[in-house]
């Protein structure tokens, strides 16, 4: 399964994991992104996030086609949070299957940091007493 | 000639709009286009340096022509993840 998606609701990584039913693939590597409670000492009580929704998606086909072509992988799965996202919920999660581990370890790394460097998606953190744009 | 300017998250905050039409000169670049933004704006001005500029949904260099009824997004520093 090939997909990249953005949602408001919360993710259900049971059910995404469910899609990947590929019985050669030895490895399953799912990485969770969430937002931390301190950011340099504050409080964040939590994130929003928002995209340039088009060109968010485009981007990101165009990493998971990237990955596909640099790592043997299967199933790859990418799905990102929008609007409010409390602590402790997932704000991205990434799924790569592979024959073996290092291949899925491999592309999963790439994938997030990649999205990290190019995706037009920005988060907000709240604090008790404001706001503040974090990039990276 | 017209274009229509996106912006997004602090851009978006500081300009005072997500989505506006445009009349500019014929040939301006992005980064021309991004200092008339500013011009006026010192908000704006601030976060100007850091922005990205993306042409129909293609990043692009600050020398890159903008061309009639092209939507030109300003994209702050992304934080994805």
């Amino acid at each position: 399964m090939k997909l990249c998606t953005l949602q408001y609701e919360p993710i259900d990584v049971d059910a995404l994991l469910a899609q990947c039913t590929n019985p050669s693939d030895g490895a399953v590597v799912c990485f969770i992104g969430r937002p931390r409670n301190i950011d340099n000492g504050r409080e964040v009580l939590y994130l929003e996030y928002e995209a340039h929704q088009s060109m968010a998606i485009k981007e990101l086909t165009t990493i998971m086609q990237k990955a596909l072509e640099q790592f043997t992988i299967n199933d790859c799965i990418v799905v990102h949070r929008l609007g409010r996202v409390d602590i402790g919920q997932a704000s991205v999660v990434i799924i790569v299957t592979a024959m073996h581990r290092k291949e899925a370890y491999n592309a999963s790394q790439f994938i997030i940091d990649e999205l990290k460097k190019s995706v037009p998606i920005w988060k907000k953190e709240y604090f008790n007493d404001g706001s503040q744009w974090k990039s990276g | 000639m017209k274009i229509v300017v996106q912006a997004f998250a602090e851009a978006a905050e500081v300009l005072g709009f997500r989505k506006k039409q445009f009349d500019v000169e014929n040939d301006i670049t992005a980064s021309e286009l991004v200092r008339l933004l500013a011009h006026s704006n010192q908000e704006f001005k601030r976060i100007a340096k850091t922005l990205f500029v993306a042409i129909n949904e293609e990043y692009c260099s600050p020398d890159a022509v903008i061309h009639e009824n092209d939507v030109v997004d300003l994209i702050p520093p992304v934080g994805g993840g």
